[in-house]
């Protein structure tokens, strides 16, 4: 718990030693003059200025640019899902996209691993980019993209497989036959999704024995097991009660450490809580895009106040 | 299950503690340039109290941050909440501990007076009170902080004793007048340094056992404020 360590101790009584400590208090000075990316002047439209500092008020130097949309806008039909939509997403942090139902949040992360390619009638214009690379060239592979970029759904969704089939599933697809290294990555897998203690004696139970929030756990274990660089979350936690939902967020904030997490949530709690950046999407449109802090606490645009305040949506 | 919220948490209350460490030395230093006639150190006092400022408005963002972001219940909520009160707190001492060293500049430029050695003892009860109060904070331990505010009845009175025996002091020698209201100020600031550290010891209270003792709100059978 938090109250229980030793303080400062008695040398805070010396004079000389609170000046010492001093450069440290006036670290979190660092967050008073927060860093802003300065937009692009002149059309395209500018991109939303980012401010970088975490929920503690220290600011951090923000990951590279991992995946980007540029002028991103997708069609289903003649109904427009997406408008010109320009987000950056930043490395080993967990940006989080809120808005109300029907705003594009999940078509915009399922255009991340293009899964809206499975979509009929499905047609986008600008561009993606991966490391800079458009997501949308023919040339991608589609399934070696999503082995780059998983993505964990709603509901969790294991195979009626085994607890530990289910996690090499991926690996296996991939040509991977070695016991041994199956095993390895399995146990390391379900390590990082905090699963391992729990089912490491009953690997070879089916996995639909499991509860809703270890099944979820084991999905995000099964994600991991072929070393994506980026997650996709639609709503992880939403099918789960509470104590598995606080799992995953806490797990989300570790994995974070390796991992580019793109979570779409309806629980602007929960993007309070877990994500470094916010995405603020209404109509298909990007509103407003900020660092977390930011968003929550002093937004930009009246229409994300007026969402995050509940006054509508 | 270990939360990264504890983390930010435990942040934040090592930023408490620091300050309450500013705050002490503060006190510390202007009671003795009251004592010495030390007018550098009354300089220094001048000059630290700028980060004391600076640490409550860091104090004040980090809690508004984790109040919108975290949503913190129970006992966090209160952790959080008097946190927002005690750096308050810390502050306002500071800003006593420049008045006294005032008090001490003041006094440096006029005759030596024999001090009473009461308002050195008022000034030790002062920042051992605000002493105690910080270590029932980290220790969060109501029982203590209950004991610390039942002590500033005896700071109270040493106060309105030293008050009187000033004012005979200006009856019979009326030459010193000036330098015993310094005096008179310096015992008032020091008797508000004991208050202070008894509204912090009343969040600590608040903090540990989820009740409202100031104005002796406690003392009345409603049921407790806060859960």
């Amino acid at each position: 718990m938090a109250f229980e360590e030793p303080m400062v101790a008695e040398e805070t009584l010396d004079p000389r030693s609170a000046r010492q400590r001093t450069p440290a208090a006036s670290q979190p000075d660092a967050a008073l003059t927060p860093r802003i990316e300065m937009a692009a002047p002149i059309p395209p439209p500018p991109l939303p200025e980012v401010s970088t500092e975490t929920a503690v008020g220290v600011t951090e130097q923000p990951g590279r640019k991992i995946l980007r949309t540029r002028q991103f806008s997708l069609f289903y039909g003649d109904n427009q899902a997406l408008t010109r939509v320009e987000i950056d997403v930043f490395e080993r942090a967990v940006t989080a996209i809120i808005g109300p139902s029907g705003c594009g949040k999940s078509t915009l992360l399922r255009s991340f691993n293009r899964m809206n390619d499975l979509i009929h009638g499905v047609r986008t214009e600008g561009e993606i980019l991966f490391h800079e690379q458009d997501l949308r060239a023919l040339s991608t592979d589609v399934v070696a993209l999503r082995r780059r970029i998983g993505m964990v759904f709603q509901r969790p969704n294991p195979f009626p497989k085994s607890i530990f089939e289910n996690v090499v599933f991926g690996l296996r697809m991939l040509g991977v036959t070695d016991r041994a290294e199956l095993e390895a990555r399995a146990e390391q897998s379900l390590k990082q999704s905090g699963l391992w203690r729990e089912v490491r004696d009953t690997l070879k139970r089916s996995a639909l024995d499991l509860s809703g929030g270890q099944q979820q756990r084991l999905c995000i274990a099964r994600c991991l097991a072929v070393e994506p660089e980026v997650i996709l979350m639609d709503e992880p936690t939403s099918a789960l009660d509470p104590a598995a939902s606080s799992r995953i967020e806490e797990l989300l904030m570790d994995l974070k450490k390796r991992y580019t997490i793109v979570v779409v949530t309806h629980n602007m709690q929960q993007a309070a809580r877990i994500s470094d950046f916010t995405a603020f999407m209404l109509n298909g449109e990007l509103i407003e895009y900020d660092a977390t802090r930011k968003i929550f606490t002093n937004p930009r645009v009246r229409a994300t106040e007026d969402y995050i305040t509940g006054r509508f949506g | 299950m270990e939360r990264h919220f504890d983390t930010e948490l435990a942040a934040l209350r090592e930023q408490i503690l620091l300050m309450g460490a500013h705050t002490e030395n503060i006190v510390r230093k202007s009671l003795s340039a009251i004592v010495n006639r030390d007018p550098n150190l009354a300089q220094e006092v001048f000059r630290d109290d700028s980060t004391i400022d600076q640490l409550e408005v860091d104090i004040e963002e980090r809690c508004v941050n984790l109040l919108a972001l975290r949503q913190p219940m129970a006992m966090d909520l209160r952790f959080l909440t008097a946190s927002l009160k005690i750096s308050n707190d810390l502050e306002r001492i500071g800003d006593h501990g420049v008045n006294i060293a005032g008090n001490a500049m003041r006094l440096v430029s006029q005759p030596r007076l024999r001090l009473p050695v009461e308002i050195e003892r008022l000034g030790e009860m002062a920042i051992a009170m605000l002493s105690e109060a910080l270590d029932a904070f980290t220790h969060r331990d109501g029982t203590g902080a209950r004991a610390l505010v039942r002590r500033d009845d005896e700071v109270d009175a040493l106060n309105r004793r030293i008050f009187t025996d000033l004012m005979t002091s200006m009856r019979d020698d009326p030459e010193s007048i000036t330098r015993l209201v310094e005096w008179i100020m310096v015992a008032r600031n020091l008797e508000r340094v004991a208050d202070l550290a008894t509204n912090i010891a009343e969040e600590v209270v608040f903090i540990a056992e989820a009740r409202i003792i100031k104005h002796h709100a406690d003392d009345s059978p409603r049921p407790a404020a806060a859960g």
